[in-house]
């Protein structure tokens, strides 16, 4: 098996396993030389963004042997590695080579086979884990011995380009040795700084530092009790401290918090566990310990606490800001950089006392059948981004003087679901010059006598998104399921009370049921007016 | 008594502690006038003060009882949309039915726009009140709305009113029954109920007219109107019987009226 990637318009192998090396699959080799060698052999597309991740894995890993690692980038000629500095580290495991042989089994039980070398400078490790050491055997050169172990090494131990390595295998120079007699003017006139630097790096004339990577530490923060404490002021305090440390270390990284989970271990051996979101990153210790607070209050601290523990789950990138609001003679800009992160922070409690989905905006949708013609998105997210569906066509007629409304045209209250009302009888005396549909009407065992009435507005449903459903049938929430879908047309009036009170009422000029059976009301009430 | 003159420097300096105890705001920035003058003197601070708990209950008898308070619901609307440039209004909702019900173009056409409203729904009064006076708090919030169902105790309000002072926002109390008269925190306390509208010159419906009464008032004494509510402009005024008799009727109709004269006498 291989790995192949392409190169310079050829597809090249990258990378072969054992099997392939030893039936004369080497990395350079072009993908169709390897196929005329081993017919059957299978090819993956090499994928440098998962070795990188799979040595980084191994990486952290490898840090039960050293503090200081590095990641060898992967190149032509030889692979990636891992560098260790085991400085000080070998006694933990009973001698250097009792480290290389845990190593190795270690790494062969994780299912990797490895060549590890181990040497005083990384230059000569890099050389005896290349040259030396094969996938059953660790290489090690004993201390101060680079140039006697090593000089039998072909010049490919050496970290040169391979134009380099062409140059002086023409010149017959082929081993260490070869190259170790030759004056070191001439050698470097011809080929520059190179060779001679990796010389006196691998044998230790000329330091060479690894970078180490650094250790990504996961965003926790941990409190131990020495008493157990039971207090909820005392968890407050301590939870204000641990917030405190870890909005430092974020500040740090220009991280911000959008997710974070309090666990309280109690004695007993049970835990509890408090999640907080915010809509935007925070670094401010002050607001996320009042997102805790709402839900600390039924804290029930059992037999006592044993410790705390803080855990950010999701951060965004964030910059640094101007933590402090200034007082006194604040200069315009500074406000308006600020207006709208306390908004942003007062959603952020409120949502998280009173529930997600439960802080809101209403929002226009470009629908014109009343009830559909409000939405609610949440109140954080932006108003273009989160853009409620609605009817194209509908869309452009909304934003357009055609179709803005009458002011005072819609109620200020809109019943959630129309409700049926009994008209009163018309009486011969009512007066014919009055516009008036009906002479009152009853609801919820009220009776309002009308005064005076306007309309009507004539909405029909939305007819063109296509015919009923014949199997409507149900005659108690027709009338609502039936204008959704594209039905009925109602006829709103506003109407006036005696005492003044306005409704909003609609009228179904054509029965929604042809066949229908009983006293069916035609009036609806929908809305309550100023 | 006669031995003091009203510009007595010490009798000012009282006056100024007594307020400053009271805690109500000072000067015209602080304060919303109704720009009806009528109101506005009724008022001892020239306007509505902002800063402070107002306590604004319906008084449509019927509909009180349903829980529905559509006249204090639209006078507090357009309250606070014209305090909308300061700032987001917060308006807390405790899950009762008739709450629930407010309906967002018609705050939009009070000139509530979408983007000035954040609705908070909470699960019951408590939450409601939790919710206001975080809100209270915020300096980016101009008013706090909170529909609430039953009247509050008196260290409920004290404790709105306090955060209302802290932050320096506007709080309305929104109580659709009228409970009986009881002490109040609040430095206002008023009624708005539907009024009949006048018979219009047209067919339809007249302006919207409320009775709108003024029952509790820190430093001030109760009084009661009849206002006209136009939605065209958003602003109220008296209705024609508490104004002057020069009143003058819509003119449309009439030069309606006049132009047909002479057109019918051609005829």
């Amino acid at each position: 098996m291989a790995t192949i990637a392409a190169d310079a318009g050829a597809v090249r192998i990258a990378g072969a396993n054992n099997a392939a090396r030893a039936a004369g699959v080497d990395p350079g080799l072009s993908l169709t030389d390897a196929r005329a060698v081993v017919p059957s052999l299978k090819v993956v597309e090499a994928d440098p963004a998962a070795d990188r991740a799979c040595l980084d894995a191994m990486l952290t890993w490898a840090r039960r042997y050293a503090p200081w690692l590095a990641v060898e980038g992967s190149d032509e000629r030889g692979g990636a590695g891992l560098w260790l500095d085991i400085t000080g580290c070998a006694h933990l495991f009973g001698g250097e080579q009792a480290l290389l042989e845990d190593f190795a089994a270690r790494l062969s039980r994780l299912g990797f086979s490895s060549r590890l070398g181990l040497a005083d400078t990384p230059g000569a490790a890099w050389a005896a884990a290349r040259c030396l050491a094969s996938a059953e055997t660790p290489a090690c050169v004993p201390e101060g011995e680079q140039r006697t172990h090593l000089a039998t090494l072909p010049t490919t131990a050496l970290r040169l380009s391979t134009r380099t390595l062409e140059t002086l295998n023409r010149l017959g120079v082929r081993t260490l040795a070869d190259l170790l007699v030759l004056p070191r003017a001439p050698l470097t006139r011809r080929f520059g700084r190179e060779v001679c630097l990796r010389l006196d790096q691998l044998l230790g004339r000329v330091d060479e530092p690894l970078s180490p990577e650094m250790e990504r530490l996961p965003y926790v923060a941990r409190i131990n009790f020495a008493e157990p404490i039971g207090r909820t002021e005392d968890v407050e305090a301590a939870l204000r401290d641990l917030l405190d440390s870890l909005c430092v270390r974020l500040e740090k990284d220009r991280k911000g918090i959008r997710q974070l989970v309090f666990e309280v271990f109690r004695v007993d051996n049970t835990a509890k566990r408090i999640a907080v979101g915010t809509g935007q990153a925070v670094r401010r210790p002050e607001h996320l310990f009042r997102l805790f607070r709402e839900k600390l209050d039924g804290l029930d601290a059992g037999f006592g606490i044993e410790f705390l523990m803080l855990t950010v789950t999701a951060t965004d990138p964030m910059e640094s800001e101007q933590e402090r609001i200034i007082t006194g003679a604040e200069s315009k800009a500074v406000i308006a950089s600020q207006s709208g992160r306390d908004l942003a922070l007062l959603i952020d409690r409120l949502e998280s006392r009173l529930g997600s989905g439960r802080v809101v905006r209403p929002q226009r949708r470009a629908i014109h059948i009343p009830e559909r013609a409000v939405g609610f998105i949440p109140a954080l997210g932006r108003v273009n981004q989160t853009a409620l569906p609605g009817d194209a066509r509908e869309a452009a007629l909304l934003h357009s003087d055609f179709g803005r409304m009458r002011p005072g045209a819609r109620p200020i209250h809109l019943l959630p679901k129309p409700e049926a009302v009994d008209p009163m009888p018309v009486h011969a005396s009512a007066s014919p010059t009055r516009l008036m549909p009906l002479p009152g009407f009853s609801w919820r065992r009220q009776t309002y006598p009308l005064t005076a009435a306007e309309g009507p507005e004539r909405i029909a449903g939305a007819w063109w998104r296509g015919a009923l459903p014949s199997d409507r049938s149900k005659e108690e929430h027709s009338y609502f399921t039936l204008c959704e879908d594209g039905g009925a047309v109602r006829e709103y009036w506003r109407v006036e009370s005696e005492s003044g009170a306005r409704f909003w009422l609609f009228y179904l000029p054509f029965p929604l049921l042809p066949g229908g059976t009983g006293r069916q009301s035609r009036w609806f009430l929908h809305g309550l007016f100023a | 008594m006669h031995g003091v003159s009203e510009t007595s420097p010490k009798l000012e300096a009282l006056r100024a502690r007594i307020q400053k105890i009271e805690g109500l705001p000072r000067g015209a920035e602080a304060v919303l006038p109704f720009d009806l003058s009528d109101i506005d003197h009724a008022l001892p601070w020239g306007g509505l003060p902002l800063a402070c708990l107002h306590h604004v209950v319906g008084e449509d008898d019927a509909l009180g009882a349903r829980g529905f308070a559509p006249s204090a619901v639209t006078f507090v609307a357009a309250l606070t949309a014209r305090l909308k440039d300061r700032g987001t209004v917060l308006w807390c909702l405790p899950r009762y039915k008739a709450a629930d019900t407010l309906y967002g173009p018609a705050l939009d056409m009070l000139g509530l726009s979408e983007e000035a409203v954040v609705l908070a729904r909470a699960k019951d009064e408590t939450e409601a009140l939790w919710a206001m006076e975080e809100g209270l708090c915020c300096p980016d919030v101009c008013a706090v709305i909170g529909s609430l169902a039953s009247p509050l105790s008196l260290t409920a309000e004290r404790r709105l009113q306090l955060a209302a002072e802290r932050g320096g926002t506007t709080g309305f109390l929104l109580q659709p029954g009228l409970a009986a008269a009881s002490a109040s925190a609040a430095v206002t306390r008023w009624r708005v109920g539907s009024a009949p509208s006048a018979v219009p010159l047209w067919p339809g419906l007249g302006q919207t007219r409320w009775t709108l009464t003024l029952d509790r008032c820190r430093q001030g004494t109760p009084h009661s109107w009849i206002v006209e509510w136009c939605d065209e402009t958003c602003t109220f005024r008296l209705a024609a019987p508490l104004c002057d008799r020069s009143l003058d009727p819509s003119p449309s109709p009439i030069t309606a009226q006049q132009r047909t004269g002479p057109l019918r006498a051609v005829a």
